[in-house]
């Protein structure tokens, strides 16, 4: 058995995230705000794949109506504090996660000790009026830790996300195809030369990878105009043609996956409009001593594709399967691995020099860091939300919104009465529709 | 893929564009996520939702008067042409012009110059009517017309008649509690005298006084002096539940558990409560508020299939909406990598069988015998599984049992996960798709040809497949392989390694060898909890009748922000087994009884296990089973298909795995 038991544990949700992705869940302490039955399932989902650790805040009493719409209570619960009892079911579930709570008004928290929240690395409140939600989201966006605001009613339900800048590297793309077919470097054109289609037995040429042979019939094909690769549909299906005229049967189908696989040689390998952004933005532009590592690699990358990349990215290194002799298969393997490696190290070096120039040591980033950046380059994502000040005070696009409520198919419907269940209740101190209110 | 369909991230999916769509998207205004961006630009560019444009005539574009029905429509006919939708005094008036335009056809008089007079000014009349000049609002109407209402006989809303009722047991009920408080009140004054200087006394009668938990908990919190505290808020909470016990009967717990030394469990039901009390604009007409609870609680039985993550999440959701009589089924056993998901077992449990029923039953139940009563018992079925052919086997079955009356209906909502992305849907079987009409959107399951196995492995996943395929029946002869046997995953994964390391294939890893050899599927908490969550209130809402039910597939995918996607499924009418067409296939006129069977397995909408096939005059062309049959229907499978079949000819197919008959008509090209 050489196999931990939390790899076993962890093993279907670490074949869709990975370690690393993992590391990140394990290194998180989260904090709920109000231990309501919405804010325990939220809770349930993060501590089963295993978070660090997190926090409960409510002062509460559990009523019937909390232990009657929650699985983290139980009638022998009502009367006790609501974070304590949540905290202790909820515990209950992964005894790798560490549980905590804090028996006091999350509101008055807010009032009074607002840097409590600054220890975690994201906050979800639910049930918090706009007024208290407003200071807290104000803190943790100057503190960059994302807020989650949630809120269930009956049927619909909400969830907002508030944080300046949220940064993906691992993507998690289904298929990280970067061939180059278009623009060969030279190692993978001097290999490509090596195969003699016509000299080759039946057996080898079934055996042809097909990157080898749009290789091949491209560069046959450049010769013959003036360098120019097949752009119009006519050229496109003369080039198509002219490789289906070199297969020697219909079984080959090495044949057929150059054919299935033509159009990756007619479209242009560039950086993406999405990277292009990234690098454009302000963050990639003017680096500071704390610039986070995404944007300082980000930076790094834009200097290679403007220097040795020739205006193209690291290259990603990864060949897919495709009919071929093992042999074959890993030489081009080694020979798409290699050149990465190569241009790996080149951004390493930029990496440092960029490192240097804002006074940190080389250390910042590890070698790991810059492999996965390389490889998932043209995938980088960088997501920015509105502050909640600007959608509920300076700039609320009450003119979209009134557009929207035209139609009355949209869904705006359902915002606009959310927040008008928030200010109900910030007038009223109760929720709207409540139907037992007997008074003796 | 052809042009009607598209690829959607590992599903996919068919667009019928006759097809009803809604588009139905989560309301989050994050206003800066790339997809809301995105679709914000298609919002912008496109025309963002002919759904209410559709059915309409042109003519209503403009004052909003839709052209007379056809004169074939009686008057009293008239309300079903207009739309449902448009604001009374808009109804009232096309309505009103209407039957003016109608009366206007209709008229006769002896005298022909008084009848045009007064068409004419009828036709003025109307044309003020339709173009608005007439208001047939009467939102703003000042009350010009008690007259005419005092003339008008009033019927008395039978809603009123309940409500009055109703109002006077509850004034009974709170003098009666009154009195009762009172009392307690005396009682407990009487206490605090006999103790020493007691500042804070029970609030006086004046006061007001809230049964409600929360606003009692105040009052409760006002008296948390010492001791005492203790005294007053034993008092005030056996007052509390005993004015829960007389108020609010549904919420005593059941007889079983109904002793009396229990304490009553005032607010459970509340939540649910708010929805099954009262109606909401969406509410079925069959709804009665006030009768939820007791249905759900004792009325409304469910089988829940599969305890795995997604059975897990299905179980709390059920209940904690109040569902009551639940049963499950599951055929495994508790792994530790279940633990990541499936809340309700612990590290203790691991081992032991999911559900309480023993193997054998489960088999029986959902594999093998045909049990329709026991089906017939449930008044609604979920399914949480991870195997397509379970899921395909229930379907049909619940099928089968519905197919002629419409009473043995049972409604499946079936739900799956895999990874980031999920599904749910609702199948009331004969009535709208099934499973196995939309058998065609699964991916197909990769396949690495034997040779690339055998001779030029290039993938870790080859070397694995060589180590299971090939060299585990060479090397292990007569042994079953146990894919849950660690020792036997550790005796296929140092195969598989030793042969990459010969090719220099890196990546063999233990997991991987597990991951392929079981074909494992990424699971995660939250996934399954969306998707259980969704078929759970497809469930309440259609029990309770107290909203709209999903029609009929919602798929979910969250790999990169939140999408949903739901859209009315087509009921396919050649299905194996709810189509009442037999399917068509053009097969190659040499084709082998053999090869057909193949063909059978392989194509995508019909993907059968051990099919077995009977001409349409009861010829056996060739049985899987019983041995018998097998053995002289064997010389078959080497003839030519049209040999037994003639051209247009048709076969039925039945599969010993699953309770599906098709018949298939064959063509030969």
């Amino acid at each position: 058995m050489n196999i931990d038991k939390k790899t076993q544990k962890y093993d279907r949700q670490l074949r869709l995230w990975q370690a690393s992705g993992q590391a990140a869940l394990e290194n998180s302490k989260v904090c709920l705000i109000n231990g309501t039955a919405t804010g325990c399932e939220i809770l349930k989902d993060l501590v089963l794949p295993g978070i660090g650790s997190f926090t409960v805040v409510d002062k509460k009493e559990v009523d019937g109506a909390d232990a009657g719409i929650s699985f983290f209570l139980d009638e022998d619960r009502i009367g006790t504090n609501r974070a304590q009892a949540v905290t202790e079911l909820l515990q209950e579930l992964n005894e790798d996660v560490r549980g905590f709570y804090l028996a006091e008004d999350p509101i008055s928290l807010i009032e009074n000790r607002l840097d409590y929240f600054l220890q975690f690395t994201i906050v979800i409140a639910t049930d918090i009026p706009e007024k208290p939600l407003l200071k807290l989201s104000e803190a943790l966006w100057n503190a960059n830790i994302p807020l989650f605001i949630v809120r269930t009613t009956g049927f619909i339900g909400y969830f907002r996300i508030v944080h300046p800048e949220h940064t993906v590297v691992e993507t998690h793309p289904d298929s990280i195809m970067d061939l180059r077919l278009d623009v060969p470097f030279p190692a993978l054109e001097q290999y490509a030369k090596t195969f003699d289609f016509d000299s080759m037995d039946n057996m080898d040429h079934g055996h042809i990878p097909y990157v080898v042979i749009l290789l091949k019939y491209l560069d046959q094909w450049k010769k013959d105009h003036d360098g120019k690769l097949p752009c119009t549909s006519a050229e496109k299906k003369q080039f198509k043609q002219i490789i289906e005229s070199g297969r020697r049967n219909v079984d080959e189908e090495n044949f057929a996956e150059a054919l299935a696989n033509a159009w990756r040689a007619f479209t242009a390998t560039k950086v993406p409009h999405q990277v292009q952004e990234i690098f454009n933005d302000p963050a990639c532009e003017t680096l500071t001593a704390n610039s986070s590592s995404f944007w300082i690699l980000a930076r790094a990358i834009r200097d290679f594709v403007a220097n040795e990349g020739q205006g193209l990215l690291p290259l990603a290194g990864s060949v897919p399967d495709m009919k071929a002799d093992t042999s074959t298969f890993v030489s081009l393997q080694t020979i798409y691995r290699q050149k990465a490696k190569a241009e790996i190290a080149i951004v390493r070096s930029h990496v440092n020099k960029i490192l240097n120039s804002i006074g940190r040591t080389s250390d910042f980033i590890h070698d790991d860091e810059i492999d996965s950046f390389c490889k998932h380059a043209a995938f980088i994502q960088v997501i920015r939300y509105r502050s909640l000040k600007e959608e509920y005070i300076s700039d609320p696009k009450k003119a979209e919104i009134d557009r929207w409520l035209q139609d009355p198919q949209d869904n705006i419907v359902h915002y606009v009465l959310i927040r008008a269940i928030d200010k109900f209740y910030e007038a009223n101190n109760r929720y709207p529709g409540i139907i037992l209110n007997f008074k003796l | 893929l052809g042009p009607n369909e598209e690829e959607d991230q590992g599903f996919v999916f068919i667009r019928r564009r006759n097809a009803p769509i809604q588009e139905s998207i989560i309301p989050i205004p994050l206003t800066e996520t790339p997809i809301i961006k995105k679709n914000q630009v298609i919002r912008q560019s496109k025309r963002r939702s002919s759904l209410e444009k559709r059915g309409k005539r042109a003519s209503s574009i403009g004052n909003g008067f839709v052209a007379k029905p056809h004169p074939d429509v009686n008057s009293n006919e008239f309300f079903r042409h207009i739309q449902a939708e448009l604001p009374e005094p808009i109804k009232l008036r096309q309505l009103l012009a209407w039957c003016g335009l109608r009366a206007l056809d209709k008229q006769t008089s002896a005298d022909e110059n008084a009848l045009k007079i007064a068409k004419i000014i009828e036709q003025e009349v109307l044309n003020d009517l339709i173009d608005g000049k007439i208001s047939t609002s009467w939102y703003h109407r000042q009350n010009g017309h008690e007259s005419l209402e005092k003339t008008l006989p009033r019927k008395p809303h039978p809603q009123n008649i309940v409500n009055q009722r109703k109002l006077k047991e509850h004034e009974a009920t709170l003098q009666r509690l009154k009195a009762e408080y009172e009392e307690w009140t005396k009682l407990i004054s009487e206490i605090n005298a006999s103790v020493v200087n007691v500042s804070p006394s029970i609030p006086s009668s004046e006061d007001k006084i809230s049964i409600l938990p929360d606003e009692i908990d105040i009052i409760v919190g006002g008296l948390r002096l010492g001791n005492l505290s203790i005294l007053h808020w034993r008092s005030l909470s056996y007052l509390y539940d005993m004015m829960a016990a007389t108020l609010m009967q549904t919420d005593v717990p059941t007889p079983e558990d109904s002793d009396s030394s229990k304490k009553v469990w005032l607010g459970r039901w509340s939540h649910i409560n708010k929805i099954l009390d009262r109606r909401g604009p969406f509410c079925d007409k069959s709804f009665s508020p006030g009768h939820g609870e007791d249905i759900l609680l004792n009325q409304c039985r469910i089988l829940v299939i599969g305890a795995g993550g997604l059975g897990c999440e299905i179980l709390k959701n059920l209940a904690l909406s109040g569902f009551k009589d639940i049963e499950v089924i599951d055929m495994d056993t508790i792994d530790v990598s279940n633990l990541n998901r499936q809340f309700l077992f612990r590290p203790a449990d691991v081992g032991s069988p999911k559900a309480k029923v023993a193997a054998e039953f489960i088999m029986k139940r959902v594999a093998g015998d045909k049990d329709d009563d026991y089906y017939l018992g449930f008044h609604l079925i979920i399914c949480g599984l991870d195997s397509v052919e379970a899921r395909r086997w229930i379907n049909a079955t619940l099928v089968n049992i519905a197919q002629d009356d419409p009473e043995r209906i049972r409604v499946l909502i079936d739900g799956g996960t895999e990874g980031f992305k999920g599904q749910a849907r609702v199948i009331i079987p004969t009535v709208t798709s099934c499973y196995e009409c939309s058998l065609d959107m699964l991916n197909k399951q990769t396949a690495f040809p034997i040779c690339t196995i055998a001779n030029t492995p290039r993938l870790p996943e080859h070397c694995i497949e060589w180590a299971s395929v090939i060299q585990w029946p060479k090397e292990r002869e007569g042994e079953k392989m146990d894919t849950d046997d660690p020792t036997h995953i550790q005796w296929l994964y140092d195969i598989a390694l030793k042969r990459a390391m010969e090719f220099n294939i890196t990546g063999v890893t233990y997991s991987l060898t597990q991951g392929v050899v079981k074909n494992i599927i990424p699971a995660i908490a939250s996934t399954n909890a969306i998707i259980a969550a969704a078929c759970c209130n497809e469930a309440f809402k259609i029990i309770t009748t107290s909203q709209p039910y999903l029609n009929n597939y919602m798929m979910y995918i969250g790999n990169e922000g939140v999408y949903t996607y739901t859209f009315e499924h087509q009921k396919k009418d050649d299905c194996p087994v709810c189509g009442n067409q037999s399917a068509f296939l053009d097969v190659d006129k040499e084709i082998t009884v053999e090869d057909f069977i193949e063909l059978l397995k392989e194509k995508p909408t019909i993907q059968l296990k051990k099919p077995s096939l009977t001409t349409d005059t009861n010829e056996k062309i060739y049985w899987q089973s019983p041995p018998f049959f097998e053995q002289r229907t064997r010389p078959n499978l080497e003839k030519r298909l049209s040999e037994l079949v003639k051209d247009g000819g048709t076969i039925i197919v039945t599969d010993s795995t699953l309770p599906i008959s098709l018949n298939v008509t064959v063509s030969y090209v």
